[in-house]
């Protein structure tokens, strides 16, 4: 308990991924966009994210489990901590603006009525 | 403890029964999670004024956690407003992305301190049994922080 408490607190949170929820997005998009090419473009990029999201995800677990015996134990290892945190913002910062990108990308296959739709503020 | 592990069998089990309707909230799993690890420090430490401090350091450890989850929350709702916009720029998302990652590094100070506050207070033998504790809700908090 006390080792996953400490790392939950210590990344910030848990696996759940900056803006992976778009990647839900899929039945929204099938009833919204009338089916041609941009709509099988939109779900495409929606694939990609989602594939991006999972690969994030898995990265994330693997960093965990090592943080996670790292603070396990009662020794003080502070350059594995630093390192371990040091590849966790790597990972979420390439995740970031891999997943950016694509968004950006989703949104040159989708109208402006169409993303209200489909992503409502609410 | 027998009688605090069911009453946290029935939580997790009204937890995952009343998904969305508001009837047990993360909040309320949590709270029971850290009564569990309280209780098990009670067991765990025989001498009472490191038991005490034991105490203060996982009442100060939930907070943080209940922190975390508002923190979270806050977070996804922004993202969700942010991407809502169909004008919003890339500008705009990475100043939200920075600005999330500077406040969960500004907090790893504090919660590596938290854990050597903790390893100071106890012996080895209290650690590892402490450190074992898991109950359903304790192992029910944890899940749920993960997939908020």
């Amino acid at each position: 308990m006390l080792a996953a408490l400490f790392v939950i607190l210590f990344l910030g949170g848990g696996t759940t991924a900056f803006l992976d929820f778009i990647a839900e997005s899929e039945s929204a998009v099938k009833s919204v966009m009338v089916k041609d090419e941009l709509r099988s473009d939109a779900l495409n990029v929606l694939g990609a994210i989602e594939k991006r999201a999972k690969d994030h995800n898995k990265q994330v677990k693997k960093i965990i489990k090592e943080l996670s015996e790292s603070l396990e134990g009662r020794e003080d290892n502070p350059e594995a901590i630093a390192d371990i945190s040091q590849r966790y913002y790597a990972a979420l910062d390439s995740y970031s603006s891999d997943i950016l990108d694509l968004r950006f990308e989703l949104r040159e296959h989708v109208t402006r009525e169409e993303w209200a739709q489909i992503f409502p503020e609410d | 403890m027998r009688r605090l592990i069911t009453m946290s069998s029935i939580i997790v089990m009204f937890v995952a029964g009343c998904a969305g309707k508001g009837d047990v909230t993360l909040g309320d799993l949590e709270k029971q999670a850290f009564e569990d690890l309280r209780a098990e420090i009670r067991m765990a430490i025989d001498d009472e004024e490191r038991e005490t401090r034991a105490i203060a350091l996982v009442d100060e450890l939930a907070e943080e956690m209940e922190s975390l989850r508002l923190l979270k929350k806050e977070r996804q709702d922004r993202g969700r407003k942010l991407n809502a916009n169909y004008d919003t720029s890339r500008a705009e998302f990475d100043a939200f992305v920075s600005s999330s990652d500077a406040g969960i590094r500004l907090n790893q100070q504090r919660i590596l301190e938290l854990r050597k506050a903790f390893i100071a207070t106890t012996t080895p033998e209290e650690w590892g049994q402490i450190s074992a504790a898991r109950t359903d809700a304790i192992s029910a908090a944890i899940k749920s922080t993960h997939s908020i």
